[in-house]
């Protein structure tokens, strides 16, 4: 996923229904937020919820999804493979299909990083190929000439 | 076995057979339920850590007044509600397991039926 695709998916879930914030993380390191608190607010946060994850996993647990509803609002925090999105928004009866648009949006975020892998995985595996093939030819150049081979006038052009 | 766990291991396993809702209350620091011992102890712990969570969470946000708090992990989901007219110095929870991914709004609505009985 382009990081205009990315951006463009998450701000069209921030303009969906009664979302008011999204807050796209991978451990402590933050990909995405248009949370309308300061960076370093944004950035306690995203430590917050590092704990918290690291909290489960010290407890062998694996959570996929927690939803809070408080007097202000409402935060679904959506956790896989160590990516944590988070959307706040004001209806509580929304949370079913923001939790639904939020799980499709990290399904399509792993296929393009798997595809991205694959692309450079791919380019590589060709890089070295021709390598090989430069080597091959240096090496090929390099062999001792035969003294008794005849003797062929070079042509210049 | 006792009579009394025997009959709250009926209810957990029924519960289990049909994918229903077990429901418990907690309040001052304990927690009751009908599905056993072990049942209501892995809700007390939940009821904890969400609890935990959602004030750690809240004060990043700014918000302090936690209404409920519910989970979806590896098959099941657990959660919790105020009782909004319990005493607020003394407030009462009431909240749920289910060994199944519920619509959280159809869990929650469940949770406050409860309540309201």
């Amino acid at each position: 996923m382009s990081p205009e695709t990315l951006v463009s998916t998450l701000g069209a879930m921030r303009q969906a229904g009664s979302v008011f914030g999204v807050l796209f993380s991978e451990g402590r390191e933050e990909i995405f937020s248009d949370l309308a608190y300061t960076p370093e607010r944004v950035s306690e946060m995203v430590s917050v919820i590092d704990d918290i994850v690291a909290h489960f996993e010290g407890e062998d647990r694996n959570p996929e999804v927690l939803s809070f509803c408080y007097d202000g609002g409402n935060l679904l925090l959506v956790l896989a493979r160590g990516y944590r999105l988070i959307v706040l928004h004001h209806n509580a009866d929304e949370v079913d299909f923001i939790a639904s648009a939020a799980g499709a949006f990290l399904k399509d975020y792993f296929t393009g990083k798997a595809v991205e892998k694959w692309s450079k995985d791919k380019g590589a595996g060709a890089h070295a190929a021709k390598a090989a093939t430069s080597v091959k030819a240096i090496n090929a150049r390099q062999q001792p000439v035969d003294p008794t081979a005849p003797i062929t006038p070079v042509r210049y052009e | 076995m006792s009579e009394t766990e025997k009959s709250d291991n009926e209810v957990l396993s029924e519960a289990l057979e049909n994918g229903r809702i077990r429901f418990f209350q907690a309040s001052r620091g304990s927690a009751s339920g009908k599905s056993g011992r072990d049942d209501t102890a892995k809700f007390a712990d939940n009821l904890m850590t969400l609890q935990e969570c959602a004030i750690l969470l809240g004060e990043k946000l700014g918000m302090h007044a936690v209404a409920s708090t519910t989970v979806y992990e590896e098959g099941e989901t657990i959660g919790f509600c105020f009782d909004p007219n319990s005493n607020p110095q003394n407030p009462r929870v009431a909240g749920g397991i289910v060994n199944r991914r519920m619509p959280f709004r159809q869990f929650n609505r469940s949770v406050r039926d409860f309540i309201d009985q």
